[in-house]
């Protein structure tokens, strides 16, 4: 559904992505997981159109969508949420996620089915009595769940998670994943995830995907991964012999 | 439907005091033509046009321009060219907006990619392009400008309701976009145009849009200045104090308002009577204060004070 091929992306003298290619499959959860600044969020805005890569391509379904801006690549179907929030501050919890169902894949919708679609997407994450309120007024997790609503709104293929569960206690947290899940499970959404919250994505996911300074390091189910001394030598350390 | 019953609510609360505004600034005339009184009248409702025009793009898109007096002043000498060769007077006006919105085209597609600080230099660098030109162009009068001979002799009164109707027309249509459903994605740009972009909302559309929606009624206004006055020159219709104006006008009435920049035109014009009399060497150096005192204290104008107190 979606293939990245020997994509490429520098800032000045760093290399942030480096020859990265990998498949995701329709219906499939795949989490990306790696320490910081090891190009995760910049995979992301490739993608989605943020970033225009250096090098290498990025097809979605027939489409060559390297070079999209951010705004056509939304139109084919690729939604995604954001590492630092970014939901329309100063209006309501409601207005936030018409957005989403007003401009995004929904031709022709009116303002009252708009406002439908959103109540509805609201409910879908629990959201729905807090729908008059300023969305800064919000706590952070119901602030992660707006932007869930709103890309969901907006009728996508597949869906882009930049790290939903940073922040959370553990309550929210298991709420988050559930929601996530049921993204996959109900919806048929397919479903690429950033996270560092490793243990709840491990429980997740179908397959993941390991960064680590802008390389593809592993990529397997989460037992393969688990066990994979590469990558445990990413995350803790070489062993010292 | 909260936020659109929020908006539509203020309008309603408010559509009175509009009513209101509207019968008295039409009625006026009628009981009271001083011609002083009018003439003043006047340039305040020229000053909430070209004021809209610019605030409309900065306080809805969240694009500064520097530079909407050139559209004013290139729609003041279409005005003036129009009557010298064919004696067109109040019908020249949306002339000259066409003229200045053509011109906007123009700007739109060169600056289409630009945006932030860097679209607010550009805007001011190509308005002293063009006042360069006009300052050395012979065939409209180079650095002296051109002489509106014969006088059109327009009534005072045609002045008035000409750039009356102008105001009214360009609040109602900003104020139609608004409360359409692009008013929504209008308001997620001003938020964060990324995430904007990101939802398949087109912020370039919504730039160049108001970008020419600014530059016609800039136009209108330049064209009206031009009749008004009867003599422009390069100095006078390109010069960046209009633009100066505008963005005290803005600040103090709120960018993103309507009725902001209408309201304050009012309290600008009536100051600027009493500072320009009174502290006349030094008038710069005031404005200047208001301006930074404006942008410290009460950064949403007008509209952010009263609506603290709401």
């Amino acid at each position: 559904m979606l293939i990245v091929e020997n994509v490429t992306m520098r800032f000045g003298g760093l290399v942030a992505l480096n020859k990265i290619s990998l498949q995701i499959k329709e219906k499939e959860i795949v989490g990306i997981i790696g320490p910081n600044g090891s190009g995760k969020t910049t995979l992301f805005n490739c993608v989605s159109g943020v970033y225009s890569p250096g090098s290498g391509r990025i097809i979605y379904r027939d489409h060559d969508i390297t070079r999209l801006g951010p705004e056509k690549i939304f139109r084919l179907g690729i939604g995604r949420t954001f590492q630092n929030i970014r939901i329309f501050q100063d209006m309501t919890v409601l207005e936030n996620v018409m957005v989403g169902a007003l401009f995004g894949r929904n031709r022709n919708i009116t303002m009252n089915e708009a406002r439908e679609k959103a109540l509805y997407w609201l409910e879908f994450v629990g959201l729905k009595n807090k729908k008059d309120m300023l969305a800064k007024d919000l706590p952070l997790a119901q602030k992660k769940l707006i932007e869930i609503a709103r890309v969901l709104a907006a009728n996508p293929e597949l869906v882009l998670f930049d790290e939903p569960l940073a922040g959370l206690n553990p309550e929210e947290l298991s709420f988050a994943v559930k929601t996530i899940k049921r993204v996959r499970d109900e919806l048929g959404i397919t479903v690429v995830w950033v996270e560092h919250i490793l243990r709840a994505l491990m429980k997740a996911v179908d397959r993941v995907i390991v960064l680590h300074h802008g390389e593809k390091i592993a990529e397997g189910s989460p037992q393969e991964i688990v066990n994979s001394p590469r990558v445990i030598e990413v995350y803790l350390g070489k062993k010292r012999a | 439907m909260p936020g659109w019953r929020r908006l539509s609510s203020f309008f309603s609360l408010n559509f009175i005091i509009i009513l209101a505004f509207l019968i008295i600034t039409a009625l006026l005339p009628l009981i009271w033509s001083s011609h002083g009184v009018l003439h003043i009248l006047s340039i305040i409702y020229m000053y909430a046009t070209m004021t809209l025009g610019w605030s409309t793009l900065a306080g809805f898109v969240g694009e500064v321009s520097f530079g909407h007096h050139v559209f004013f002043g290139l729609g003041a000498y279409t005005t003036a060219l129009l009557w010298l060769n064919f004696r067109l007077g109040i019908p020249a006006l949306p002339i000259s907006g066409v003229v200045s919105l053509a011109f906007a085209v123009v700007v739109g597609l060169l600056f289409k990619r630009i945006s932030g600080v860097v679209f607010t230099i550009a805007t001011l660098c190509i308005s002293e392009v063009i006042k360069s030109l006009f300052l050395n162009w012979e065939a409209v009068g180079a650095g002296i400008g051109l002489q509106l001979n014969p006088l059109p002799r327009i009534p005072m009164i045609t002045y008035y309701y000409t750039i009356l109707a102008a105001m009214v027309i360009e609040a109602f249509l900003a104020y139609l976009i608004r409360k359409s459903r692009y008013g929504l994605a209008l308001f997620a740009i001003k938020n964060d145009p990324t995430a904007a972009q990101c939802l398949g909302i087109r912020v370039i559309k919504y730039k160049i849009l108001f970008l020419l929606f600014g530059a016609f009624f800039e136009g209108v206004a330049g064209g009206f200045y031009a009749l008004l006055v009867c003599h422009i020159e390069p100095l006078t219709a390109f010069d960046v104090m209009l633009m100066l104006n505008m963005q005290l006008i803005g600040l103090l009435g709120g960018i993103a308002t309507i009725w902001g920049p209408i309201v304050a035109s009012f309290l600008f014009l009536l100051a600027a009577q009493y500072v320009i009399i009174q502290f006349k060497e030094i008038q710069i150096i005031i404005w200047g204060v208001i301006m930074i005192s404006l942008i410290k204290f009460m950064p949403n104008g007008l509209a952010g004070v009263l609506r603290r107190r709401i």
